[in-house]
């Protein structure tokens, strides 16, 4: 073996010192977390060369105390054992010191030994520093890798130093020991593919990892804090008691209960935590008296069954285990493998129980006494609990501070020592009820506020009897007051009255942002009816279907529209309608319905909320409190109508005082048309969604937007960078993130930024609102932990239109709230701060947003599979660009399709755009043979691929320099290494923000280019085109010819203007 | 996540309070006040199909009946 002079042995690794290699390697700058530090004090006269010598013999004694760790050229880690090393000694005399010096001076020296890394390819990895304190007084610390030793070979180690001191360093006092490549050979016996197996089997169906600091992983991980408990004897005897009692060990109880507390820290049942095992249980003899890395760490999967009494959970987990018991020898990276995750957990549980031979290590001294002895170890997870048996139970919580900070900590100790007695004292009880901490931890804030008029009708009437005069309405040079307003609606509600609307019936508005717009919406309000705002630029399909759902008694709409959707000439009423008769109104209570929005559908439909009046005059009337200093503002209006934002923004502003300027429809996405108008309204609030933040933010013109006062962000997380880069750039308007959700009148919660880390969070409850956090046992979650977000109070809707099924299990009994009232569950996963502040936290389900708009990628599988040929289909959002998160969706051709008729992906794609609105397009579809699938049989996300875009491209070479540059930026801003003259922008993955930033860089070359002609034009050549008319202005009219290469439908055409909006 | 109403293995029941607005809800937690367990304990696919039959008029039941009164 020995090939090389000086070495005596090469070895393999086991797992866990695999690990560590990884973990040193990962960053090797950083402090290495796997550096500990044994301290020994000793009391009496030593003689320190001697002490030296026996360190030294110590070194000889065992092989592998000389191993360095290389990687050989396959990539393989090694352990090189050389036969002869420097042992590493120094001294230091602090005895000079006065006393509380010479403590402190010891803590730098210790905290700077801990610093000092060791070279993983220089032996040994360790080194002995005796500090003098007095003659009779030293310190010996012995500093070393964890990948030489773990715990349980600490006192043997420490026994085996002292015989060779008081033997001045002869070896033959010690008999033969057992050297660690013994059990190396032991581990290559072992069967890992059994192991691999089991654990496979053992982590069958896991979802997803326990992490309770996801945003940690892949961090270096620094030196943890500690945090220290010890149970009183009482109660440790009484928890022993209890444990024998139901044939449980402390170790089982403890990972039991840290199951049930990470379940409330991540919101899930099923859990995984990782344990330390000491690996001392392996067939080798004399492995107990054996010094090296022997321990491993594996995961605990615990299945929580709610009504499961908790003794019986722990002896279940207790059997799992034992059932585990012979492949405990496999690495995780392996076990992890073998489940198909790249983790599994990141806490960690360590139950100290391996002997200490005390006699034998004072027996050994000579002339001296060991009268302290502490032992300085890390991990780099994120939180780790060890917990060490003796007469009180001391329990060590040692955790990355960047991760969890100390009050973090205080309330996990809290809870598991409130498990600890729940056990103790009622093994009996369900896994649901066991005790949660104190509840004031969760104050839920006052929201109450008297809504005086539960009526939208009546809210904005009564603002315009205060302010008949006052601006109401700014679009183009049309200007409508108050009262003019008022009187229009009335005229249009009288008619819509008299042909038979009026509460509890649904009048569908299909009409483009302008004046029509605002007086049809009010007008169908004041006929106490509900409105259902339609974009008129959707699918005929699509609005067919809608109509379908919501069977409205009237559409309000222009004869043109209604002839392109065939729309039924009863059901049609034109904007302009009157009536010569005016009856009375009928009598409107707050519980009758004042909206129909419909929402993005999981089981493949578009899904209807039939919201109150009660729901949206609360959320209207709120508004007033964002209004600075209750001086009425001017509020840009350019959210999609369809969608409640449209209308809350809409009728918001009209029952505050504030006058709407109306954005018109394909403007609303291009930040030099937005701050056109915004200039020329002197607009103070605007509402938009992130990623449009951070369009205005690169591509706003200079000196754009003075006049705002209140950025409105929702719909999408906030990022810290992008509202400070906003409240930076604008430091004149402060920015508000709002969240909320058509099932509650749009806006739910409300938190004004002020500075600080990390995403923005959502807030706290808007008036008459409340929030919870609930575990998923409908417990409220302890703050930090994270849960599912639900919603109560006069916001909620009245359910989901023909729906009674899905709006029971929405809508549900709410255990917090006044008796029989309900709960809205939002499918949002998030966290609550300690003053109630609510976190996001990302999705329970697959919903994602893109642009804002929510999106169920289950309704766009269903519209994928029902096009021909399609057998299966996924879709995703991917990013796999700086901030280009987009929909692609894989399909999969049906087994029978003839070749010939095989689906082809740009095809499917243009299908797509024809039956679903824009924002549920997917930017690319691509065609697989299969679907990606885990071990546990889930659909592979991350085994998907990305787009290809360059399939779309049909590349031909720019033949003028306009041409040549377009080609370029197109290139460039949609990431891919050319583009050809008649490649089209969306087949090649581009969506509303990429096109701001096109015609953004287009302007800069010289080529005066606006967003909405990238969307009419499309490609290289067409662009050209419109840059060779000079003025480069928008086209009047859009044309089919304008897109050579696909010609569209006029459907398609309108869906081509629709995608334009984003919100 | 795990939502104890979308457990498609779960065991629940139907609850309805007095203004006869259903809820789905899992067993093993306590029925909230105002709120009276009507159907189950049974799966959640055949608890869903007694609120599709039995929910037929979603308007709560005082403001159907002040509608009636008021028709009337």
């Amino acid at each position: 073996m020995a090939a090389r002079p000086g070495v005596e042995d090469v070895l393999p690794l086991s797992p866990m010192q695999e690990g560590m290699v990884f973990h040193a390697l990962y960053d090797d700058h950083a402090q290495d977390v796997y550096t500990g530090q044994l301290t020994i004090r000793l009391d009496g006269p030593l003689d320190p060369d001697r002490m030296r010598t026996a360190a030294e013999a110590l070194v000889a004694r065992h092989a592998n105390l000389r191993a360095a760790f290389r990687t050989q050229r396959s990539g393989r880690p090694v352990q090189v054992v050389r036969s002869e090393v420097r042992v590493p000694w120094a001294m230091t005399d602090v005895s000079a010191l006065p006393g509380p010096e010479r403590d402190a001076a010891f803590d730098r020296l210790l905290a700077a030994d801990l610093d000092e890394r060791f070279d993983l390819a220089r032996p040994p990895l360790l080194r002995f520093r005796l500090v003098v304190f007095g003659e009779r007084d030293h310190r010996l610390v012995v500093s070393s890798h964890h990948l030489l030793w773990d715990g349980w070979s600490a006192p043997v180690l420490v026994r085996e130093l002292f015989q060779l001191y008081t033997s001045a360093g002869d070896p033959t006092v010690l008999p033969r020991g057992r050297p660690y490549r013994d059990y190396l050979a032991w581990l290559a016996r072992q069967d890992p593919e059994a192991a691999r197996t089991a654990w496979a089997a053992a982590l069958a169906g896991l979802d997803e990892p326990s992490l309770i600091a996801p945003e940690a992983q892949g961090e270096p991980a620094g030196l943890p804090e500690r945090y220290v408990l010890e149970l009183p004897e009482r109660d440790t005897t009484a928890l022993t008691t209890a444990a024998r009692a139901h044939g449980l060990t402390v170790s089982s109880v403890l990972q039991g209960l840290w199951a049930v507390l990470l379940a409330r820290l991540t919101g899930r049942t099923d859990v995984v935590l990782g344990a330390t095992v000491s690996g001392r249980d392996a067939d080798v003899p004399g492995i107990e008296s054996m010094v090296g890395l022997f321990i491993n760490t594996l995961p605990v999967r615990v299945r929580l069954r709610p009504a499961e009494p908790l003794a019986d959970l722990l002896r279940r987990v207790q059997t799992e285990q034992s059932a585990l018991l012979d492949h405990r020898h496999l690495g995780l990276a392996d076990i992890q493998r073998a489940a198909g995750h790249t983790v599994l957990f990141d806490t960690l549980l360590v139950f100290e129980s391996y002997p200490i031979d005390d006699d034998g290590i004072a027996r050994a001294l000579d002339g001296l006494r060991m009268t302290d002895v502490s032992v300085r170890d890390a991990t780099h997870y994120p939180l780790a609990l060890t917990a060490l048996p003796g007469p009180g139970l001391t329990l060590t919580f040692s955790h990355q501070p960047s991760a969890l900070d100390h009050a973090a900590i205080v309330r996990v100790a809290e809870q598991l020592l409130q498990l600890l007695d729940d056990f103790t004292h009622h093994p009996e009880r369900p896994v649901a009820q066991l005790s949660l901490p104190d509840q004031d931890e969760q104050p839920a804030a006052d929201t109450a506020r008297p809504l005086t008029h539960p009526a939208v009708r009546a809210l904005f009437e009564e603002q315009a009897a205060r302010t008949p005069d006052a601006p109401a309405v700014l679009h183009g040079d049309t200007t409508l007051t108050y009262a003019e307003l008022n009187a229009r609606a009335d005229r249009l509600a009288a008619a819509v009255t008299a042909r038979g609307a009026g509460p509890e019936s649904v009048v569908a508005v299909a009409l483009y942002r302008g004046p029509d717009l605002v007086t049809a919406l009010l007008a169908v309000l004041k006929a106490g009816a509900a409105c259902m705002p339609v974009d008129p630029g959707y699918p005929a399909d699509r609005i067919a279907l809608m109509l379908g759902d919501a069977t409205p008694r009237l559409v309000i709409c222009e004869p043109r529209t209604a002839q392109e959707l065939g729309i039924a000439q009863d059901l049609v009423c034109t904007p302009d309608a009157s009536t010569g008769v005016r009856g009375p109104r009928p009598p409107l209570s707050p519980e009758n319905p004042a909206y129909v929005i419909f929402t993005s559908g999981s089981s493949g439909r578009p899904k209807g909320v039939l919201g109150t009046q009660r729901a949206l005059a609360n959320r209207l009337a709120w508004g007033r409190e964002l209004q600075e200093d209750g001086t009425p503002g001017v509020r840009l209006a350019k959210s999609p109508i369809s969608f409640i934002d449209g209308l809350t923004e809409l009728l918001g502003a009209l029952v505050i005082g504030d006058a709407v300027a109306l954005v018109d429809d394909d403007a609303t996405g291009d930040p030099a048309a937005l701050a056109a108008v915004t200039d020329r309204s002197r607009a103070t609030v605007l509402t938009a969604v992130p990623s449009l933040y951070s369009t205005l933010v690169e591509s706003a013109p200079p000196d754009s937007f003075a006049s705002v006062r209140t950025w409105i962000a929702s719909g999408e997380p906030l990022s810290a960078e992008l509202a400070e880069t906003v409240t930076r750039r604008w430091p004149q308007a402060g920015l508000v993130n709002l969240y909320g959700c058509s099932e509650a009148a749009g806006d739910s919660l409300m938190h004004a930024y002020d500075g600080g880390d990390g995403p923005v969070p959502l807030g706290q409850p808007i008036a008459n609102t409340r929030a919870h956090v609930l575990d998923p046992f409908l417990r409220p979650v302890p703050v930090g932990g994270t849960g599912e977000l639900y919603l109560a109070g006069d916001g909620l809707a009245r359910g989901y239109l023909n729906q009674p099924g899905r709006t029971a299990e929405r809508f549900v009994a709410d255990p917090f709230g006044p008796p029989g009232s309900r709960l809205y569950r939002t499918g949002d996963l998030a966290r609550q701060r300690a003053d109630g502040t609510v976190e996001f936290l990302g999705r329970a389900d697959d919903q994602v947003k893109i642009r804002g708009f929510r999106v169920e990628p289950g309704e766009i599988e269903a519209a994928a599979r029902a096009l021909p040929g399609v057998g299966r289909a996924a879709v995703v959002a991917r990013e796999d660009g700086p901030g280009a998160r987009r929909l692609v969706a894989y399909v999969v051709p049906a087994s029978a399709a003839d070749p010939d008729t095989a689906p082809d992906a740009l095809a499917l794609r243009r299908a797509l755009a024809e039956r679903l609105p824009a924002h549920l397009v997917p930017s690319a579809v691509v065609l697989l043979d299969a679907l990606p699938l885990t071990p546990s049989g889930k659909l592979d996300r991350r085994a998907l691929p990305a787009p290809d875009f360059t399939e779309a491209s049909t590349f031909e070479p720019p033949r003028t320099e306009p041409e040549k540059v377009l080609c370029g930026l197109f290139a460039e801003v949609l990431g891919l290494e050319r583009v050809g003259v008649h490649d089209d922008f969306f087949e090649l993955g581009g969506d509303s923000i990429v096109s701001v930033r096109l015609a953004d860089r287009a302007r800069r070359a010289g080529l005066g280019l606006s967003p909405r002609d990238v969307f009419t034009r499309r490609t290289p050549a067409g662009l050209a085109e419109a840059v060779g008319d000079e003025s480069g202005s928008p086209q009047e009219e859009f044309t089919a010819t304008a897109a050579p290469l696909v010609s569209l439908s006029s459907t398609q055409l309108d869906n081509v203007k629709a995608r334009w909006r984003s919100r | 996540m795990a939502n104890p109403f979308d457990d498609e293995n779960g065991v629940f029941h139907v609850l309805v309070n007095d203004e006869g607005q259903y809820s789905l809800w899992p067993d093993f937690v306590p029925v909230p006040a105002g709120w009276t367990a009507v159907h189950g304990p049974d799966t959640r696919a055949t608890c869903l199909e007694h609120i599709e039959q039995h929910w037929t008029d979603m308007r709560p039941r005082s403001l159907a009946e002040a509608m009636s009164r008021t028709e009337a």
